[in-house]
């Protein structure tokens, strides 16, 4: 039986073997090239959820400051009342 | 209303006003309660206690579709304002409200014919947090990019982490089965076998929120199972997934699940 060192070993050489191109941090980022803008999402038209729903298009109010759209990177410090969710 | 009474005991019987109708204590309440020209002050709590009620009977019903698609409306509603009067929310979050539905279900005699219920329940539930799950790592977290500058002898005290949405769900039911023929993209006969066997799950979100359900190998189900337990890496490679560490340990990074690594020596 092969002792753990050796598996450990071989484990990690074969799995960074198979490179880590498909997996880079910015993989969970959301859409690339986009940012996440809050407070400017017309009510019913956000992307994503917020603490108070969990799903696109639930949004109940125009503007409201905690909803956010996907707007490409740099337009939402550019619209009034726009944050770009952290 | 009367002077003297503290905010606690005021706010206790405000919560039992609103979820035990059937409490000697309402009418004192709403004694209590300055009356308007047109709403006495039973009416006026009413208001509040509606909106409560409605919010998280509302939020039950987003979180668990395939439920309500199962049992029907009417007896999903039923089952929601029995839960709520056992399971007061106990989190300013409203998409913390519902995580003990499934204790419930299994506790609830009516519906303990339908034996997979209360695994989809939980399936439906993983499906809610991972939906919701930050984006990113906590900080500290080093990427898996980094694994290669981690010297031989350091290797046993590597952990790994997964990608902050990925929830582990296994039933002795097919329960990803009686999910996915119950969506409403669904095409085909709509016909699952329960005797298909137990499966071993994970629920997360990939890249750009593209929610997932995937099946996983035994051995996979327990390296990711030990992952999230905290176990070191020296300890994993004890365990009988370990005749096959080198392929798991790549697909799940090559995936996305195995996000990063920490060092604790």
């Amino acid at each position: 039986m092969k002792d753990t060192k050796t598996i450990m070993n071989t484990a990690l050489a074969g799995a960074l073997a198979l490179g880590l191109a498909s997996v880079s941090s910015s993989a969970l980022a959301g859409k690339p090239g986009f940012e996440k803008c809050q407070g400017v999402a017309k009510a019913g038209m956000n992307d994503c959820g917020t603490s108070k729903h969990s799903c696109a298009g639930q949004s109940k109010a125009d503007g409201d400051a905690e909803e956010w759209v996907y707007v490409p990177e740099g337009t939402c410090n550019k619209i009034v009342g726009g944050k770009v969710k952290g | 209303m009367n002077k003297g009474m503290s905010l606690l005991e005021l706010q206790r019987l405000f919560y039992k006003t609103v979820f035990d109708s059937q409490s000697p204590e309402n009418g004192e309440f709403y004694a209590r309660i300055k009356t308007t020209v047109n709403l006495s002050g039973e009416q006026s709590v009413n208001i509040y206690k509606d909106s409560i009620l409605g919010g998280l009977t509302d939020a039950l019903f987003s979180i668990y579709p395939v439920c309500v698609k199962l049992v029907g409306e009417m007896f999903f509603k039923h089952m929601v304002a029995d839960y709520l009067r056992r399971y007061p929310s106990n989190s300013p979050d409203l998409g913390d409200y519902g995580s003990e539905f499934s204790v419930y279900i299994t506790d609830f005699e009516p519906v303990r014919e339908l034996e997979y219920l209360a695994d989809l329940v939980t399936l439906e539930w993983s499906w809610h947090r991972a939906f919701n799950a930050p984006d990113t790592l906590a900080a500290g977290i080093c990427s898996i990019a980094d694994l290669s500058t981690v010297a031989e002898v350091d290797q046993g005290s590597i952990h790994f982490v997964t990608t902050p949405s990925a929830i582990l769900v296994r039933s002795i039911f097919p329960i990803h089965q009686i999910w996915q023929v119950n969506q409403e993209d669904y095409v085909g006969n709509g016909i699952v076998n329960l005797d298909d066997g137990a499966v071993c799950l994970v629920v997360w979100r990939n890249a750009a929120f593209g929610m997932r359900i995937d099946v996983l190998s035994e051995q996979e189900y327990e390296f990711l199972q030990a992952v999230t337990d905290g176990k070191s890496f020296s300890e994993i490679a004890t365990l009988p997934c370990a005749s096959d560490l080198s392929g798991i340990l790549g697909r799940c990074m090559q995936t996305g699940l195995i996000a990063g690594f920490t060092l604790v020596k």
